[in-house]
């Protein structure tokens, strides 16, 4: 009953597996306090648009699908932002710019095309929660690796102490490239072995 | 498909879809105006009282009129028992990543009490370390009477500012900005102008 939501996390994990929602992480990855920002403020939007749309697929003209998905998840996005804004300002104040990125994360709009668009509402609530939690894990472990090797630190504290200089490469963008190629080889390397057992 | 049939199938839904939608955004937007608004003066008044933290009464003074190099967007004179102890400057210098909006304070014994930026869009463990407490911290104290200089490496001196590590750029903004509401306070408030 579990398996919409299970499959999200490594089988059809949206970064590791689906490689999809690449460009945001490359962004939100140079610390794990941001990673993980940007993991809540997504699995909330893609919770929010996938029920909606499972909700309102049988409403919707296919010829004309894509347009009203996207017109369902920017106004979802948008309402979250001004809601976050008023009524939670210490997490908006963290979030705030990785909010208005979701709109352009290619995992939501993937999800409503791949998953809620012939899906119930109860399994797409499912995808969305096991995707969320899927793509919350592989942001942590690329900033987890590029914030310790980057800047010495961890959540913001100093790890590595003044015995460690820093290699300010891994919090540039081509850092995130380089990790994320052996954060996904390892894990890609990982999922094969354990196939083939 | 006729055309007729085009604009029930395809045009009507997809109007419907909008309106709900814009009408929620709407919606949202009004319900969260009075809020977010009441929570930026108190932003912006809590900002006051970092860069300057012996802020009196503030008003209103008249900024230079907007221009390409013109940094200065607001200045507020604070008043403390009828008499001029500082000024707060927002200046707008560009950044790395854009615009950058910082808040400055300065004393009446022209020196500076303090600086934030307030906004800005510098790379996320670079530029934006401008926004941790250690790199403004070096602008206070600083005597407005001559120009603050970056430098990138060893000990600086008092009329200098150490570098971000590898946000030279960053650095450089902020410290035009400063620059400009240094130069703005010189020519018209120190020593008792104001």
């Amino acid at each position: 009953m579990l398996k919409e939501l299970t499959k999200g996390i490594v089988k059809e994990n949206p970064l590791f597996v689906q490689l999809i929602g690449v460009c945001p992480s490359l962004a939100t990855t140079s610390s794990m306090t941001n990673a993980l920002g940007m993991g809540a403020a997504f699995t909330f939007v893609l919770i929010g648009s996938n029920i909606v749309i499972a909700a309102i697929r049988k409403f919707v003209p296919d010829q004309v699908h894509i347009p009203c998905y996207i017109v369902v998840i920017a106004s979802f996005v948008t309402i979250l932002e001004m809601i976050m804004n008023a009524y939670v300002p210490a997490l908006y104040a963290a979030l705030g710019v990785f909010v208005p990125l979701i709109v352009v994360n290619c995992i939501v709009l993937g999800r409503a095309e791949a998953f809620a668009h012939d899906h119930g509402v109860l399994d797409s609530l499912e995808d969305a929660i096991g995707m969320g939690i899927g793509y919350s894990i592989a942001l942590t472990a690329i900033s987890f690796c590029r914030e310790l090797i980057g800047s010495g630190k961890l959540f913001g504290n100093v790890v590595l102490g003044s015995f460690y200089t820093p290699v300010l490469l891994f919090i540039m963008p081509a850092g995130a490239f380089i990790t994320m190629g052996f954060v996904f080889t390892l894990v890609n390397y990982l999922r094969q072995r354990g196939a083939e057992q | 498909m006729t055309m007729g049939q085009i604009i029930k199938k395809l045009t009507v839904p997809l109007v419907a879809i909008c309106l709900v939608c814009s009408f929620l955004v709407a919606y949202a937007h009004d319900a969260t105006k009075a809020t977010i608004a009441k929570k930026a003066a108190d932003d912006t008044k809590a900002a006051y009282a970092m860069v300057f933290p012996n802020v009196g009464d503030l008003t209103k003074e008249k900024a230079p009129a907007p221009s390409k190099t013109n940094l200065i967007k607001d200045i507020q004179c604070s008043k403390k028992d009828g008499k001029v102890n500082g000024y707060i400057y927002t200046v707008t210098p560009s950044g790395y990543g854009g615009p950058m909006e910082v808040m400055v304070g300065i004393g009446s014994d022209n020196k500076i009490t303090g600086i934030k930026v307030l906004q800005h869009g510098e790379t996320p463990g670079l530029g934006a370390k401008s926004t941790e407490p250690e790199f403004p911290k070096e602008f206070v104290g600083k005597e407005t009477k001559s120009e603050i200089k970056v430098v990138k490496s060893g000990t600086p001196k008092a009329d200098e500012i150490k570098a971000i590590t590898a946000a030279t750029i960053t650095s450089r903004a902020v410290t035009s900005g400063v620059n400009a509401a240094r130069d703005h306070y010189m020519k018209n408030f120190a020593n008792g102008k104001g």
